[in-house]
């Protein structure tokens, strides 16, 4: 086949063909977007669910989920902005009763051995500064040397009752139920590390010292910033904003 | 060649991973855990019986010196497809093959059964032939998966195998894919050697 | 076996009386100083972990020459997986669990010495391949190191080499963790067989009475670790101690006189021996000074390794006669 027949019907075959195969992509596209979402939404209320203590309820919306712009009380100070630039994100779970429960609060840095790492932290006891507690942490992410690095996140996708308490042994103990006035988000080798400090991960120091980092950031501006918290995020949201909705 | 055959071939004759060594990226990748083995093998697979089907039908359609951009085309939109679909439906499988669900666009396999095989045969054929590749592809990714799993993890399909402490971590980085599969296609060359020398 | 073939190479030939097993019966009596050091200063686990890596080195080695239909017993007795075994323990630390060291045997004789066609085929040294397999496969029990016996300590209590103290603490701390005294007899923490320099320097010298190495290798490797972290000291004194201090710590040592010196997988000419003992220098320098590892040489060694058919295919031997004519033609 050859000149200007050949070429129009070459033209048009792989034209037909690249319309057909985007309608039908943007059929599938429209099938599944909504569950995509909800999946999503669904990935972090997971996540926020682990950290906040037991009979706190998760509500997400897209809101809450981080998907919008960050206002101005959960701004970072730009010194210490790194990862998803200058915001901290904020998960709320709330009683039966519609209070405010507890909140989880995402922070990363790119501190570790291997590069970034995020971390989800959950703080209960939202009265005031003196109740305050940090109730667990989860790695969200990282990459961290495997049998060494990683081990910050041993254990952490079982219930803490399985944990054991040797605080060598599960790294997310050192965060485990934590009275934030007594504690002091110092990372101390072994067998020095007191109860108000962060025992370090046997040679793998920096991945624990990045953790703690981001863990302590996020305690500091939860203490400082509860009256906006409990202001801002004070009302459960209504049922048409519930986990999995779209 | 029989109904049968075209498929059998993919399983062991004509295997992708251990005897063709296509699609190597994905098979180092994603093969640490089964169930992601077994997700990307079976993503592949219906990539592959997709497009076959696909392409054998408008092998009389489609222009002899166009046809690379149309299988590309073709090809593209049923990986989108899978990825839409299992980023919905089986998020946490998405999540864990990543990257590696919109590579199988550049999986050779894929691209290599189209040109060779299914622009030059019918319908019924092609799709055996993406049936038993596609087989052949999510046996040999499962055969390296169980090996590094257990080994390197101490778990089968995330069921506990040796007991805790008694793992050799390399087997789950890059260098345990590696030497896995060295000693695999080892393996497999040596069968075939006795085989054909026993006649 | 198809052809015998023969190689052929142009006269003068030496005739020698040196056999595989005499040349390996040597590197056995020489590596005895280090292994006697190990127990001293770790105690008897140390000589139980030789004694597992030596005997799962010849199991490993009898079940394969079987499976492979070679003769056994005449592989067995040249000593090459005796060899492998010691030199496997002197790279592990004393506490390391017996099956680990198990592993690390099927991967030295398996995997680096018989996947390759078995004694004078492996372009790696096997017995550091399996250590660097078993710091992979294994992070946690190859870095935690026992506290020498010496400082009274009991058989539970690690601690960071030298070496990682350095990284993680800079110069000062890890000066005073080891002294140049403790690092010379070997009272630090490390692999077995890799604290003791004065030790492996008997060993190593032995070697070179007896002509099994030369000294072109250990000569270039622990100079160029000198050199390298001579101008790091000069540069921050604060984050690098002394030359001195860091080749007489970490395993700089071992690798040079023991572990570098493999005929097998080192150059065979003079010049290609200094390359690649400089070659293996720098990488160590590269790893201990910028890189994420605390100590360097069995990288740096394997990387070599890797070279060594480069080198010796672009540093060849002069033909007889031809260098002294080079000389009278007066080169520039």
């Amino acid at each position: 086949m050859s000149g200007f027949a050949g070429d129009a019907k070459a033209i048009s075959v792989v034209v037909v063909i690249g319309a057909v195969c985007a309608a039908g992509l943007a059929f599938v596209k429209g099938q599944t977007e909504g569950a995509i979402k909800a999946a999503r939404l669904q990935e972090t209320a997971a996540a926020v669910e682990r950290v906040v203590p037991a009979g706190c309820k998760v509500r997400l919306d897209e809101e809450r989920a981080g998907a919008t712009e960050c206002p101005d009380y959960r701004k970072k100070a730009p010194a210490t902005a790194g990862g998803k630039p200058g915001c901290f994100d904020v998960y709320p779970a709330y009683f039966e009763d519609g209070r405010l429960c507890a909140v989880a609060v995402r922070n990363s840095n790119t501190e570790g051995y291997g590069g970034r790492i995020e971390v989800l932290a959950g703080f209960a006891g939202l009265e005031n500064e003196e109740t305050l507690v940090l109730t667990r942490i989860y790695v969200l992410s990282h990459s961290e040397t495997p049998g060494l690095g990683s081990l910050i996140a041993t254990a952490q996708d079982k219930p803490p009752e399985e944990w054991g308490i040797d605080r060598k042994k599960v790294f997310g103990l050192n965060f485990r139920n934590r009275v934030l006035k007594d504690f002091s988000f110092t990372v101390k080798k072994g067998t020095e590390a007191t109860e108000g400090e962060v025992m370090a991960i046997t040679a793998a120091t920096i991945s624990s010292r990045a953790v703690t980092k981001a863990v302590g950031e996020s305690s500091r501006w939860v203490k400082e910033n509860l009256g906006a918290i409990r202001e801002k995020l004070a009302a459960a949201p209504g049922p048409s904003a519930d986990g999995g909705a779209q | 060649m029989s109904g049968i055959a075209e498929v059998t071939k993919g399983l062991w004759k004509e295997n992708p991973t251990f005897r063709l060594l296509l699609g190597m990226c994905p098979t180092l990748a994603t093969t640490t855990a089964c169930d992601s083995a077994v997700g990307m093998g079976a993503s592949a697979m219906f990539v592959l019986v997709a497009s076959n089907v696909a392409v054998s039908a408008l092998r009389n359609v489609i222009p002899d010196r166009m046809r690379l951009p149309c299988f590309i085309v073709l090809i593209a939109t049923f990986v989108t497809i899978v990825d839409l679909c299992l980023n919905a439906f089986f998020h946490d499988i998405h999540k864990a093959l990543g990257i590696f669900i919109p590579l199988i666009v550049v999986n050779c396999i894929i691209l290599g059964r189209a040109e060779a095989f299914a622009s030059k045969r019918g319908v019924w054929d092609s799709f055996l032939d993406g049936v038993g590749m596609g087989l052949g592809f999510t046996v040999g990714l499962l055969c390296l998966a169980t090996i590094r799993e257990v080994l390197g993890n101490g778990t089968w399909f995330g069921l506990p195998v040796t007991p805790e402490g008694y793992q050799i971590l390399v087997f789950a980085l890059p260098p345990g894919a590696f030497i896995t599969l060295g000693f695999l296609i080892g393996a497999m060359n040596h069968v075939e050697e006795r085989r054909k020398a026993n006649g | 076996m198809s052809e015998t073939r023969l190689l052929l190479q142009s006269s003068p030939h030496v005739r020698d009386v040196s056999s595989v097993q005499g040349i390996m019966h040597t590197v056995i009596l020489s590596l005895v100083p280090a292994l006697i050091a190990g127990v001293v200063f770790f105690g008897w686990r140390a000589l139980a972990v030789t004694v597992v890596a030596v005997a799962s080195c010849l199991a490993v080695e009898a079940a394969i020459l079987r499976l492979a239909g070679k003769p056994v017993k005449t592989a067995l007795v040249d000593g090459s997986a005796i060899i492998t075994g010691l030199l496997l323990a002197m790279n592990l630390p004393s506490n390391l669990p017996f099956w680990m060291v198990g592993v690390g045997a099927v991967v030295a004789i398996g995997v680096a010495k018989h996947a390759y066609g078995g004694l004078g085929n492996n372009p790696f040294n096997p017995a550091l391949v399996a250590r660097v397999f078993m710091l992979i496969a294994f992070p946690g029990a190859m870095t935690s190191w026992p506290v020498t016996t010496c400082n009274g300590a009991t058989d539970v209590l690690t601690a960071a080499t030298p070496l990682g103290i350095m990284k993680m603490e800079g110069a000062a701390a890890a000066m005073q963790a080891a002294s140049w005294w403790d690092l010379f007899i070997g009272n630090v923490g490390g692999c077995l067989g890799e604290t003791s320099a004065l030790a492996l320097l008997l060993g190593g010298l032995f070697l070179l009475w007896r002509r099994v190495i030369s000294y072109e290798i250990p000569v270039a490797f622990i100079g160029t670790v000198a050199a390298g972290t001579a101008v790091a000291w000069l540069v921050d004194p604060t984050k690098y101690p002394d030359p001195l201090w860091q080749v007489l710590s970490g395993g700089v040592m071992l690798g040079a006189w023991f572990m570098a010196t493999d005929m097998v997988t080192s150059p065979v000419t003079r010049k290609g021996m200094l390359l690649f003992g400089v070659g293996c220098g720098v990488v160590t320098c590269v790893i201990r000074l910028l890189g994420g590892y605390p100590e360097g040489v069995s990288f740096s060694i394997l990387v070599m390794n890797g070279l060594t058919p480069l080198i010796d295919r672009y540093v060849k031997p002069a033909r007889f006669g031809a260098e002294a004519a080079q000389a009278e033609g007066g080169k520039a």
